[in-house]
C-alpha cells in the first residue's frame, strides 16, 4: 500500500515535470518566434532602404538627372533623352549600376499613355525599361520625367509625373 | 488519495493545453498580422516636386508658353485664364485630381487630400479620396514667396 502511494507520489511528480518542461518551451518557443520575426521585418526593411537609397542614387546620378537644363534643379528630375540614348546604348553601360541591382524601370503615370515599352518615340508609350527582373527587393519613388518638345517651331520643356522602379538584390549572398 | 491526485494531474494538464492554445492562435494571429506599407518623409516631398514641376496644358496669355503647375497655381490665385480661355483654376484642378489618382495607390494607402490655399482660404475644391486615418505624412510648399500654398497629406 505504502510503495503504491509512492509511486504514484512520483507519477504525479513526473507528470508535474512533464507539464511544466513543456509550458517553459512553448513560452521560448514564442519568443524565439517573435524574435527572429522581428528580425526578418527589420532584414526586409534594411533591404527595402537600399533599394530605396539606389532609386534616389539612379535619379540624381548624371546619366538620369535633368541637371539644370529644366529649372528642376531641386527635384527629383530624369532626363528622358538621356534615358532613351541609355536604353539604345545599354550594353555599354552594363557596369554603370553595380552587381545589385536587377531591374530599372521608368513609367509614365500623368498623364496617362498607352499602355507599352517605348522605342524611340516617347508619345505612344508609357515604359522605360533598361535592366528587367523581378528579383531583389523593390522600390519606387515618384519623379519628374523631363524632355524638350517643339511646338511652332519652338522648343519647350515638357515635364510629366514618372515612377521610377528599382530593384535590388544583395549580390554577397 | 489515488483519485484526488490523478484528477489533479487531468486538471494541471488542461490548463496547459488551453494556455498552450491560447499562445499559439496568439503566435499565428502576430505573424500573419497584414503589414501596412510604411511611408517616408521623402516619398511625400518628392510627389509634391513632381507634381509642381509638371507642365500643364494651359499656355500663358503672354508667352504662349506652356506652363508647370507651380506658376498655375500662380495664376489661378490671381483669377487668370490660359491662351485658350479656359480658367487657370479648372486646368489646375483637373490635373492636381489626375496626378493623386495615377500615383496613390489606395490599396496600399489608406487615402490623400491636397488642398490649395491663398490667405488659408481653398482657391480650388479640396481633392480627397480614400479614409483619413490617424497615421499621415504631408507636406507643404508655398509659391513664390506669396501667400499662396499647397498642402498634400497622404494617409496609411
Amino acid at each position: 500500500m505504502k510503495n503504491n502511494k509512492g509511486q504514484l507520489k512520483i507519477q504525479q511528480m513526473a507528470f508535474m515535470l512533464i507539464a511544466i518542461t513543456l509550458f517553459f518551451v512553448l513560452v521560448g518557443l514564442f519568443l524565439l518566434s517573435f524574435k527572429l520575426s522581428s528580425i526578418r521585418t527589420q532584414a526586409t526593411l534594411l533591404e527595402e532602404e537600399s533599394a530605396r537609397g539606389y532609386a534616389n542614387k539612379l535619379a540624381n546620378s548624371p546619366e538620369f538627372s535633368c541637371g539644370d537644363s529644366f529649372g528642376t534643379a531641386e527635384v527629383n528630375c530624369i532626363d528622358a533623352d538621356k534615358l532613351m540614348t541609355l536604353k539604345a546604348n545599354i550594353d555599354d553601360f552594363e557596369e554603370l549600376w553595380g552587381k545589385g541591382i536587377t531591374n530599372i524601370k521608368v513609367i509614365r503615370v500623368y498623364p496617362k499613355q498607352e499602355s507599352g515599352e517605348c522605342e524611340g518615340n516617347l508619345n505612344d508609350c508609357n515604359i522605360i525599361t533598361l535592366k528587367e527582373s523581378s528579383e531583389g527587393f523593390g522600390a519606387s519613388s515618384i519623379v519628374s520625367l523631363c524632355r524638350k518638345e517643339v511646338l511652332e517651331g519652338k522648343s519647350y520643356d515638357k515635364c510629366e509625373v514618372a515612377r521610377l522602379i528599382v530593384n535590388y538584390e544583395d549580390w554577397r549572398e | 488519495m489515488n483519485r484526488k491526485g490523478q484528477e489533479e494531474i487531468v486538471g494541471f494538464a488542461l490548463i496547459i493545453i488551453i494556455v498552450a492554445v491560447i499562445l499559439l492562435v496568439f503566435l499565428a494571429f502576430s505573424l500573419n498580422k497584414p503589414e501596412k506599407e510604411d511611408l517616408e518623409n521623402y516619398v511625400v516631398k518628392g510627389f509634391l516636386d513632381a507634381t509642381l514641376a509638371y507642365t500643364s496644358e494651359c499656355r500663358d496669355e503672354r508667352n504662349f508658353e506652356f506652363i508647370s503647375i507651380r506658376k498655375l497655381i500662380g495664376d489661378c490665385s490671381q483669377g487668370f485664364s490660359c491662351y485658350d480661355g479656359e480658367s487657370a483654376c479648372e486646368i489646375l484642378e483637373k490635373d492636381l485630381k489626375g496626378i493623386t489618382e495615377e500615383s496613390w495607390d489606395l490599396t496600399r494607402y489608406d487615402g490623400y487630400e491636397i488642398r490649395v490655399l491663398k490667405k488659408n482660404q481653398s482657391i480650388i475644391d479640396t481633392i480627397k479620396e480614400g479614409n483619413i486615418t490617424k497615421q499621415s505624412k504631408g507636406y507643404m510648399e508655398e509659391i513664390d514667396g506669396e501667400r499662396v500654398v499647397i498642402l498634400f497629406k497622404a494617409y496609411y
